[in-house]
């Protein structure tokens, strides 16, 4: 069924047909949601709520994109919006605590079965670090980075989702990278020493 | 750390995929979720609210000819024999109320008029 299609018939009132628009999206939604909160459960409730937005706002979808676009603008705009309230949060040793939770949430699947427990260990820690990092960066190259590298999107689809010239789109994936570099250099190598000193310990 | 290795990081899988029950939560929701106005729909609303409350404040403007309707009306309305309410004055009522709400609406046009009368 062609976008327009789909879409109108959802406004008629068939939810069915969007039970399988979500069940097509949820893990791609749920991820990116993941990936701006950090937690797991912050990441579904995000993701309920981009959904809620989504077909609260499917009267607006013209068509003038496709509906992936669409939806990808949609929730990257409500990632962003929650980004920004939480950093206005001014209740740091809050925000502190919740992170620490947090972060055994999002990394707990990443070792694989090959990883010694000392290599999963250092592989979270980094995966940590990174997140960190890219939370930091600004919005316009956190925003690539997560599409391009945590999404899949293609140069195209970005420069779509993001209505930029797909030139723009690799230049700033080019200068978010080396941005983030510079960021990670330094720490991840004294972390990675701090860290195996202390597993070792342990 | 060179660019290879952060490409290395940043390609790293997460394996993040919604809770199995994701879309039967969110149609519970959306199920749950009353309809709300559309924007045309409440600026249609908030007319409609405006011409009532104006019609109000004319009516309260109006009241002593329809005091006037109300008491000529009811006073005429007696209880015949068999206990009926007689019909027979509401025309005359009426034209008693046209005329007032009419002298009522026209007075300023008459003033209007009158002072046009005295400059000539």
């Amino acid at each position: 069924m062609r976008d327009e299609a789909l879409v109108k018939a959802i406004l008629d009132g068939q939810t069915g047909l969007f039970e399988e628009l979500v069940d097509a999206y949820k893990d791609r939604i749920f991820s990116m949601a993941c990936r701006f909160t950090g937690s797991i459960h912050e990441g579904q409730d995000l993701a309920q709520e981009i959904f809620l937005l989504i077909y609260r706002n499917l009267k607006s979808f013209k068509g003038q994109s496709s509906l992936s676009t669409w939806i990808y603008r949609v929730s990257l705009n409500r990632c962003l919006d929650w980004q920004r309230k939480q950093k206005r949060m001014k209740w740091k040793l809050f925000q502190a605590i919740q992170k620490e939770e947090k972060d055994i949430d999002i990394f707990q699947n990443l070792a694989s079965s090959v990883d010694t427990p000392e290599e999963a260990y250092l592989k979270k820690e980094e995966q940590k670090i990174l997140h960190e990092k890219i939370r930091r960066l600004p919005e316009k190259y956190q925003v690539v980075i997560i599409l391009y590298h945590f999404q899949d999107c293609s140069y195209q689809q970005i420069s779509e989702i993001l209505d930029i010239p797909v030139r723009t789109v690799e230049t700033q994936l080019y200068r978010a990278k080396q941005k983030l570099r510079k960021m990670l250099r330094n720490q991840m190598d004294e972390k990675k020493e701090v860290q195996t000193y202390e597993y070792a310990r342990s | 750390m060179n660019m290879r290795d952060l490409d290395k990081l940043l390609d790293a899988k997460l394996s993040l995929k919604a809770p199995p029950d994701f879309t039967k939560q969110l149609m519970v929701k959306i199920q749950s979720m009353e309809p709300q106005p559309s924007p045309v729909r409440r600026i249609y609303v908030q007319w409609a609210v405006s011409c009532l409350a104006a019609a109000l404040i004319l009516l309260l403007i109006n009241l002593s000819p329809l005091a006037d309707l109300l008491q000529n009306s009811f006073t005429r309305w007696e209880p015949r024999g068999n206990g009926f309410i007689s019909l027979e004055h509401v025309p005359e009522a009426i034209d008693t109320f046209t005329l007032k709400a009419n002298s009522f609406f026209m007075k300023p046009f008459h003033s209007l008029a009158n002072v046009f009368r005295k400059d000539g």
